[in-house]
């Protein structure tokens, strides 16, 4: 069957014919639910929170301009929706954790990756990403899951390309210090000496 | 050192995209199309008040009457159609109003003013953005 392009959707949604938004609710659901989970934190306020967006989305379809992809634009719908969630119940807090990690911890890290089951590496991914500041979570979410540009992250984030760099430098050390906690306990709880 | 992070980003895509996407709850979408379905039926179609072909006709008869006031200061042009008008004079002149230069200056400088409002409103607004 023929995909039809998001632009053409769009088009039949502003030409009165709702139902063509279920399409682009099918094709990006997850991904702004997921997102919005991973800033929120909650299920249940994600979901709310993702119902928000795409009503916001359908309202304003008419000012979508074109000039930057579809998902692009949801996304940063979602990411301040998701924010403005978070202040509201000012649960916005700064996870510090930045352990020294050397190359040997890498692979280390790697290796016993490979030993958990896949359901088991899935959820300690999820947990060490839940475990991120708000920004970060998303902008991780973005960049390894969706293959998006650091340029199209900053135009979702409002952050300037540069600041989106260090932001996602500091998740690579965050999430590999919390890998090494969950996978690799006994290394951490001794100060990186072997027991 | 750039080995690392070379290694770094490539366990962390491998990972993530393994880790695949949250699902939101079965009921998502038709919840969502319910809200969108009444948004839809609740939006006004915004009509104006006077349509266009008003409009035009309004304009029409106002430049009408404009010229035939230029064109034909003291007549008009109803006794040119065998229209006797004098019957409908009225019997007294109507007094014709004389406004000081500081009134007339006070006027344009206040017409100004609420002119240029909305531009301001408009820049200020654009500023704050």
């Amino acid at each position: 069957m023929k995909q039809h392009t998001d632009q053409h959707y769009i088009q039949k949604t502003l030409q009165g014919d709702t139902n063509a938004f279920s399409v682009l609710i099918d094709r990006y659901q997850n991904l702004v639910y997921t997102v919005v989970l991973r800033v929120v934190k909650v299920k249940e306020e994600a979901e709310e929170v993702a119902q928000d967006t795409f009503l916001k989305a359908f309202e304003s379809l008419s000012g979508y301009r074109g000039e930057s992809k579809f998902s692009t634009w949801i996304y940063s719908i979602a990411y301040r929706k998701a924010l403005d969630q978070v202040r509201k119940h000012n649960r916005m807090k700064p996870v510090e954790l930045i352990e020294d990690i050397t190359e040997n911890n890498v692979a280390a890290i790697d290796n016993a990756l490979h030993f958990l089951e896949q359901q088991e590496r899935n959820h300690t991914i999820q947990k060490c990403i839940e475990q991120l500041p708000e920004k970060e979570a998303a902008i991780i979410t973005f960049y390894y899951f969706d293959d998006l540009s650091v340029r199209e992250i900053s135009t979702i984030t409002e952050l300037t390309e540069d600041n989106i760099k260090v932001k996602l430098h500091r998740s690579r050390k965050k999430l590999f210090s919390l890998l090494k906690q969950f996978v690799l306990p006994e290394i951490s709880n001794s100060n990186g000496r072997a027991i | 050192m750039e080995e690392q992070f070379r290694k770094e980003d490539e366990i962390l895509k491998k990972l993530v995209k393994d880790s695949g996407l949250e699902e939101p709850s079965p009921g998502f979408k038709s919840k969502l199309m319910d809200t969108i379905q009444q948004k839809a039926d609740q939006k006004v179609i915004y009509r104006p008040l006077i349509s266009v072909k008003v409009w035009i006709g309004l304009a029409a008869v106002f430049i009408g009457v404009v010229l035939i006031s230029v064109l034909f200061p003291s007549t008009g042009i109803l006794p040119d159609f065998g229209i006797d008008i004098s019957q409908f004079e009225p019997g007294f002149s109507i007094p014709k109003p004389e406004f000081s230069k500081t009134f007339v200056y006070g006027v344009i400088f206040m017409s100004l003013f609420l002119f240029q409002i909305p531009f301001l409103k408009k820049f200020v607004e654009t500023s704050y953005d």
